[in-house]
């Protein structure tokens, strides 16, 4: 059994490009970045980050279950579709990886069961690495228990990337698949579209798409014609 | 056969898997003998659909390799009402170490307590949606309603040896709580019985009652001190009724020498919880022994809860956590630093107890960071290392906590208008509340007292600097001034 396999929920596929290599670390996101590639046990059971979307939290979360086989990954956006009680088979996991923790927030039942599964982790010393859009203290959770049992997180704001960072990632990404991006062309990107790596990416899928298609490289013309920008 | 079969499986996959991912995903499952085949049951969807993904291949692999070819055909699905077992197509797990790991302190919701309790003869049933530990017991069960003689039913209920009296911080704010919990330590059963200890999240209630605990044991280490969350309790109680073992279950509960039970808030509308939880005090209470437990309120005012309960937790003695004050926080944390073997001046303790005040977990956690941030830059923790460490935290803080925002809560706590905190009335009723906002915002805010003066109807910075001086000297001489400041505290900065 491979560790991906273990890892990974039903059909959710962890990107193969999401590793602690692949991941793009500015200076801010370093001490962060140094903890997620040291044993998180040393510093706590519950390590805790957040950061808008697109910054980068579900790549991290990612580059670490792949250093970490034991580890169970769950983008709690999938979870939802079961009951709350799923959460119960969880309590004997050594490492457990929760994406978007604020999706159960303001729903009690999933409140109480994610406060049982905490309890039960540090009982069980087991530990929990999340992420959520916000610090502990700012997720909107009824349950006051729950909200300080997370508290006792170590807590990382995941930065997002300057612009020259997120250029550096857009053309590696590129030069993953092939393709050469000039500098004037990541710049017109950049310069244009969203600037979260989300639509960065899906920006990149889409001129990679048509230029294959099309059997043209990536230039501006080619992005102005076939983003109608 | 093919029952036999699953049990040899089942050994297999316990040696071949990590202990929690056997515990996890194998220890729930059912199996159940079909005509050329093998039915197997996963307590709900989630674990359903996990197994099928992860785990099939391996089942049907040591399956094959165990039947030496001849493998019956394995289906998946989740146990529900129509797929009960029948008692005479029961399974019986033969070698019984395979799951003989203590039965878990399951979180069952009071609606599988229901059919549990409807439908003792539907193990199956009874255990969908409970947590897979619970339904692996109903699967070694020989049918429910028959006799449980040959099953163990254990109880977990573990004290925290590392939470004593020694290294609980003592302050204003906890001093009472401390003293009374000293007191059941040192003569359990006695007038303090029960001790209901109450106050917000993460203020130590929890340590105090581990620490009686581990004192009573101290004592007398033959003593039997049972400590556990109230959600454990509902779990056992929950896996007592549909082991048929409920009769153990009270004579486990009923001898304890000393019952500590945390959070009984988590008790509030379950019912059937509530009537065996006012038969377990009856009993300790009445056999003279000491009942303590954690709530986040006084008993009165737990919605959900039966009367006779609150007025029985009211008999002995009450007594509230607060939060702590500064100097009790600063404690705290160069205590933890001191355990962690870390460094902490009492400069950089005061400067974080300043910074953070909601509670001790938001605290540890801070401290975490801090101690994170200092290995990572290979310095030493000073306070400018702590900013830097925390920059993210406070910068959050200071967003949230605006002087629009003291002036907002103040006004609702006093029921004022909020335009009175800028109007030029001077009657106290509007006065004093103006006042207490202008300490607060000096308090939680980086603004100049000049600043603060703006935000309050361009008053002079002289009748900021007034404000917080009336207040700070009512804190002292009025109790309920003192009380009010820190509601207001507690509420703008958690």
């Amino acid at each position: 059994m491979t560790p991906a396999s273990i890892q990974l929920p039903f059909n959710f596929a962890f990107g193969s490009e999401a590793d602690f290599h692949s991941f793009c670390c500015e200076a801010a996101n370093a001490p962060l970045f140094h903890q997620l590639q040291q044993d998180t046990r040393a510093q706590g059971q519950f390590l805790w980050l957040w950061g808008a979307g697109g910054c980068g939290k579900t790549h991290l979360l990612q580059a670490f279950c792949q250093a970490h086989p034991e580890a169970i990954y769950l983008p709690l956006e999938k979870l939802l579709a079961y009951e709350p009680q799923s959460l119960a088979s969880l309590q004997h996991s050594s490492l457990l990886v929760l994406d978007d923790m604020e999706l159960v927030a303001g729903q009690p039942e999933w409140e109480e069961q994610l406060f049982n599964l905490c309890q039960q982790l540090l009982v069980n010393g087991g530990r929990l690495v999340c992420t959520a859009l916000s610090p502990p203290a700012l997720v909107q959770f009824r349950l006051a228990d729950l909200q300080s049992r997370l508290q006792l997180a170590l807590v990382y704001e995941v930065h997002e990337l300057s612009d020259a960072g997120k250029a550096s990632v857009l053309t590696e990404r590129a030069r993953q698949r092939g393709i050469e991006l000039r500098e004037e062309v990541v710049n017109f990107i950049l310069a244009r579209n969203q600037r979260n790596l989300h639509d960065l990416m899906a920006v990149l899928d889409q001129l990679d798409r048509q230029a294959l298609a099309e059997q043209r490289k990536i230039t501006i013309p080619f992005i102005k014609a076939c983003l109608h920008w | 056969m093919s029952i036999s079969l699953w049990q040899k499986c089942a050994v297999c996959l316990k040696r071949e898997l990590p202990a929690q991912q056997f515990n996890t995903w194998i220890k729930p499952l059912q199996a159940k003998s079909l005509n050329n085949g093998l039915q197997i049951y996963a307590p709900n969807k989630f674990v359903q659909e996990w197994v099928n993904e992860h785990f099939l291949a391996k089942i049907t692999e040591v399956m094959t390799e165990l039947a030496k070819g001849a493998a019956p055909q394995i289906t998946l699905s989740v146990a529900s009402r129509e797929t009960a077992l029948p008692a005479e197509q029961d399974q019986k797990i033969e070698d019984q170490s395979v799951f003989d790991e203590e039965p878990q302190d399951a979180h069952l919701s009071e609606d599988l307590l229901e059919r549990a309790l409807s439908d003792t003869r539907d193990p199956v049933s009874a255990s969908q949606g409970s947590s897979p530990s619970m339904s692996i017991q109903d699967g070694q069960r020989q049918g429910i309603g028959n006799s449980t003689s040959s099953r163990k039913l254990s109880f977990r209920g573990e004290l925290n040896k590392n939470y004593t009296f020694n290294n609980f911080i003592q302050g204003k704010s906890n001093q009472i709580a401390r003293a009374a919990a000293a007191q059941v330590a040192s003569n359990p059963g006695g007038a303090y019985n029960p001790l209901f200890i109450y106050g917000g999240v993460g203020l130590g209630k929890t340590h105090l009652m581990h620490a009686i605990g581990n004192h009573l044991i101290q004592k007398n280490p033959s003593a039997k001190v049972v400590y556990l969350h109230s959600q454990t309790f509902v779990g056992s109680m929950v896996s007592a009724l549909q082991l048929n073992a409920i009769n153990e279950f009270k004579r486990y509960y009923h001898t304890a020498d000393a019952l500590l039970i945390d959070d009984i808030q988590f008790f509030a509308n379950k019912e059937r919880s509530q009537e065996e939880f006012f038969h377990t005090f009856n009993a300790i209470f009445e056999g003279g022994r000491q009942i303590i437990m954690t709530c986040d309120k006084y008993h009165s005012e737990i919605n959900g809860l039966e009367e006779r309960l609150k007025s029985r937790f009211g008999w002995g003695l009450s007594v509230a956590v607060e939060p702590p004050d500064l100097e009790t926080r600063a404690a705290i944390l160069m205590n933890k630093a001191i355990h962690e073997q870390i460094v902490l001046a009492e400069e950089a303790a005061m400067f974080m107890a300043h910074k953070l005040r909601s509670n001790v977990r938001e605290l540890e956690g801070a401290l975490k960071k801090v101690i994170a941030h200092s290995r990572f830059l290979d310095e030493e923790i000073t306070v400018p290392l702590i900013k830097d460490a925390l920059k993210d935290l406070l910068a959050i803080q200071s967003k949230l906590i605006s002087v629009d925002n003291i002036q907002r809560t103040v006004a609702e706590y006093y029921k004022i208008k909020m335009a009175d905190m800028i109007s030029k009335r001077r009657n106290r009723s509007v006065a004093r509340p103006r006042q207490m906002a202008m300490c607060l915002s000096k308090e939680l805010t980086n603004h100049s007292l000049p600043e603060i003066g703006s935000y309050y109807g361009g008053r002079d910075h002289t009748t900021v600097l007034h404000a917080c001086r009336t207040i700070n000297d009512l804190r002292k001489s009025d109790m309920d001034m003192e009380e009010d400041y820190q509601n207001l505290m507690r509420s703008l900065s958690s």
